[in-house]
């Protein structure tokens, strides 16, 4: 009976402890001004609702999508893609049958394989393309999402969310399934092919990354983190912006 | 109504304006250049070294196969991708084809005439708007051509069956990688606003 008592008072704490950092963190979202990073244009963006798309009136880049932005979707996600990333590289990706001898190979073993045949800089790449990066995109969510639940960002958070930033555009992971798929496929009249565990954990981890990316909203994240400032844009003797 | 003429800058980090005397993101605290550093001279390097190193991945092989006895001669790109047409698997063929050969000549040659059209002035037939559509398009598809080594490195991990059957890579593999990496980042170290830049000039 008191066991059920504390962890329901415990269970209402941690709802209204995150409910209550949550609805001072969001601030309201304001139309903000940018410079398109393909053409150098002045723009300035409005609120987004939903599916709505900001993009460059001059050179059609994509400059803002609208995202569900809300911390503890993210957490979920990072967590989830934390514990499909161990069983993606534990069990192995595909499995090979002949005269009923068996093999099977993990992604780590690709790595070594490429590394023994005398490649180690290309078996070097394949590690740090397809099981490291991943790996750190999400670990390096973590603190991010640390100060975003209790209020304001430290330098390093900031740090983080830089190199994360910078590590999207590394990363291979749906590349790399194509490449299972198309190997497994030239395999079939080989021998006996077999997906392993590893491959759907693998899929599940990616499925993981594209939500992630739906749900992160780059401007209001940096907003968050505090720090942003509104920089005084003047053309000739008129003020384009003015912030009171 | 550009960045540069009213005196600020882009960080390209975390999107924040910033004056353009300004070193440092008030935002993020990274460095904020007014164009990325040496632009030009620095993506005509990684092209010209991509580009060199396309012709010994073509040349050496990129894997040996050896199964059930036969095959063991080492394949470049190319008579792979024609083994696979002799096995029926033309659409495989087709992927290897477009992944390996087709994208890094598109790419190669794709940097080659943004970074001319900036130097030279000279249009190369194509408007400024198509020219942002193909620096996109390089840009999406950089990555993509690391399939062909994702590829070897399964299928070496995968067939170790000892005198049944063996995979093993070859040098070719090493220079193909080389020369995607380059390319990514020639077309990441490519700025694009030099395009606007040099079209107002004009």
């Amino acid at each position: 009976m008191e066991n059920r008592t504390t962890i329901k008072a415990l269970s209402g704490y941690l709802h209204n402890h995150l409910k209550q950092k949550t609805k001072k963190v969001a601030k309201e979202e304001k139309p903000h001004e940018l410079l398109c990073p393909e053409c150098d244009l002045l723009v300035v963006i409005p609120v987004l609702i939903q599916r709505q798309v900001a993009s460059c009136p001059r050179c059609l880049c994509v400059l803002e999508k609208h995202a569900y932005y809300r911390v503890q979707t993210l957490l979920a996600l990072v967590v989830t893609g934390l514990l499909l990333y161990i069983p993606a590289n534990i069990y192995p990706v595909l499995t090979l049958e002949l005269f009923g001898r068996q093999h099977s190979s993990t992604i780590w073993g690709g790595v070594v394989a490429l590394w023994r045949s005398g490649l180690p800089v290309v078996a070097t790449l394949v590690f740090v393309f397809v099981m490291l990066v991943p790996l750190l995109r999400l670990l390096m969510l973590l603190p991010f999402i640390w100060a975003s639940l209790h209020q304001g960002g430290t330098r390093f958070s900031r740090l983080l969310f830089r190199d994360y930033l910078f590590l999207c555009q590394w990363g291979m992971a749906k590349i790399y399934m194509l490449g299972v798929l198309i190997s497994a496929i030239k395999l079939i009249d080989m021998a006996t092919v077999e997906a392993g565990l590893g491959v759907f954990c693998y899929t599940g981890l990616m499925l993981v990354e594209i939500a992630i990316s739906l749900t992160l909203h780059e401007e209001r994240l940096w907003l968050s983190l505090g720090k942003s400032k509104r920089v005084k844009v003047i053309e000739g003797t008129r003020t384009i912006n003015e912030w009171n | 109504m550009n960045g540069i003429d009213l005196g600020v800058k882009l960080c390209l980090v975390c999107y924040q304006i910033c004056p353009q005397h300004q070193r440092r993101c008030q935002r993020c605290g990274g460095r904020v250049h007014l164009r990325r550093t040496n632009s030009i001279g620095r993506s005509w390097a990684l092209t010209l070294a991509a580009g060199l190193l396309y012709i010994p991945a073509n040349i050496y092989p990129m894997m040996s196969v050896s199964w059930l006895g036969q095959g063991g001669e080492p394949d470049t790109i190319l008579s792979g991708v024609v083994k696979l047409v002799e096995h029926d698997m033309v659409f495989i063929a087709v992927l290897v084809f477009v992944a390996s050969i087709l994208i890094p000549l598109i790419k190669l040659m794709g940097m080659a005439v943004l970074l001319l059209s900036i130097q030279c002035g000279y249009e190369m037939g194509l408007g400024i708007r198509q020219k942002m559509r193909l620096y996109r398009l390089i840009s999406w598809i950089g990555r993509w051509s690391m399939l062909d080594i994702f590829i070897i490195s399964l299928l070496a991990g995968l067939i170790q069956f000892g005198q049944f059957g063996q995979v093993e890579p070859g040098a070719g593999a090493w220079a193909f990688a080389a020369v995607v990496i380059l390319s990514m980042l020639a077309s990441s170290s490519f700025d694009p606003r030099l395009l606007w830049d040099s079209r107002k000039s004009l």
